[in-house]
């Protein structure tokens, strides 16, 4: 299973444990692969089974009767933010800053989102080969548009890259058309001069 | 041991904290091929979506906010605010009962999707201010093919016995990876066990788990 997240991932993904920014990746991911959205969904009731086996823990005394309350009010009907982004609908109400050229005909387009996790979408050029780096911690790749291809693997639209830990891996970018990616990677160090691409990744 | 003293010893094996059972879980105890002990709840959900029925509602909340408030605590929330979203969970309940799904999903699996929600939420508050992100979870999918969605009462029962047959490390882990907020760390400091160890348990009980649906999908 090499082109899906693992068992592990999804299983974070549907407890609501997987930081935010690998959510979207993954939810991009599980957009067009009804396997893995089965698996989420079989995931989902293991949560569901363990919550009705945890043990009670007291409510307050009025806690009922103020739900209750609170349900009679009318509620005005929330418009969730859409943005007609040319992008698959998980991303749709995503933020993203403006692109940015990274050189080696690639640019960056970081998702609005803060902590250690980076993420944001990466298009490259038919033929480009991404910098050679290692990960201190989850890489999580979902491919949007076009193919790249990382050692005996190749990667199309759709499919996700999982990887974690010391793989020094160094993607190239192939077929006739730009590959379009969004990235969530936990602590991605790039190796030699390409250590100043890092630090516009990091604005 | 008689009769009576079986039962209670069957449901003290599913239910250790000596909880009013729901009416289904009897029935699920004489007869645990007819029925789930869910059985209920979701006729409760519908009752709640059609005729505003305060009476379900109440039983709904008697059951299910003093576990979402369990759940929000073992998540580091505080008493006090795994208070105020376990009644915001349930508020969420009434309100979107109409959207409920019995098809999709049982109670317990929707009423513990709509509480995780709103744990990322309130985490999204506190850590992240100011960033806009979308709820990842929220339903933008293409819909399933019928052939690929399993009939939920066949998944919630497989599931719960799949459960059963994971190692007691197995589903300490598993509880922890769902229940604790930043997971693995928090495994490997409260269980004592190297970050490895918990993943590559993780993996093997998640396995366990999706090989006992493969020959239902």
């Amino acid at each position: 299973m090499r082109h899906h997240p693992s068992e592990a991932t999804l299983a974070a993904y549907a407890g609501g444990a997987l930081p935010e920014a690998m959510g979207i990746v993954v939810a991009t991911h599980l957009f067009g692969c009804p396997a893995c959205r089965n698996f989420a969904a079989m995931s989902e009731a293991v949560g569901g089974a363990l919550l009705d086996d945890l043990p009670p823990s007291a409510m307050e005394d009025h806690a009922l009767a103020l739900v209750l309350a609170r349900a009679e009010r009318p509620v005005a009907p929330a418009v969730p933010p859409h943005l007609d982004n040319g992008l698959p609908p998980p991303l749709n109400a995503c933020t993203f800053g403006p692109w940015r050229r990274l050189g080696l005909g690639l640019r960056w387009r970081a998702l609005a989102s803060s902590g250690r996790i980076r993420a944001g979408l990466l298009e490259g050029a038919p033929g480009k080969t991404l910098p050679h780096h290692t990960h201190a911690g989850l890489e999580l790749t979902c491919v949007i548009a076009g193919s790249f291809r990382d050692g005996d693997e190749r990667y199309c639209a759709g499919d996700l890259a999982e990887i974690e830990g010391d793989h020094r891996h160094q993607p190239v970018i192939d077929g006739n058309v730009p590959c379009l990616c969004i990235i969530a990677a936990d602590g991605v160090q790039f190796s030699g001069l390409l250590g100043f691409a890092q630090r516009l990744l990091t604005d | 041991m008689n009769a009576l003293g079986t039962l209670a010893g069957r449901w003290l094996d599913t239910h250790p904290r000596g909880v009013p059972p729901p009416c289904g879980a009897y029935i699920a105890a004489w007869a645990p091929a007819m029925t789930t002990p869910d059985l209920r709840f979701e006729d409760m959900i519908r009752d709640v979506a059609c005729r505003a029925d305060r009476e379900a509602f109440a039983a709904l909340f008697r059951h299910f906010a003093p576990r979402v408030k369990t759940m929000l605590m073992r998540g580091g929330a505080s008493g006090q605010a795994a208070e105020e979203l376990a009644q915001e969970a349930m508020l969420m309940v009434w309100r979107k009962a109409a959207q409920f799904d019995p098809e999709k999903a049982g109670a317990s699996t929707w009423i513990f999707t709509i509480a995780r929600n709103l744990r990322i939420d309130a985490l999204r508050r506190e850590r992240h201010p100011d960033t806009l992100l979308p709820d990842p979870t929220e339903e933008v999918e293409e819909p399933a093919r019928a052939d690929e969605v399993l009939a939920t009462a066949e998944r919630d029962g497989r599931v719960r016995a799949a459960m059963k047959t994971l190692s007691p490390e197995q589903a300490a882990v598993v509880r922890a990876a769902y229940f604790l907020d930043q997971p693995h760390a928090e495994i490997e400091k409260q269980l004592g066990i190297p970050l490895g160890t918990v993943k590559s348990r993780l993996r093997l009980a998640m396995s366990k788990l999706r090989a006992a649906l493969e020959d239902l999908a």
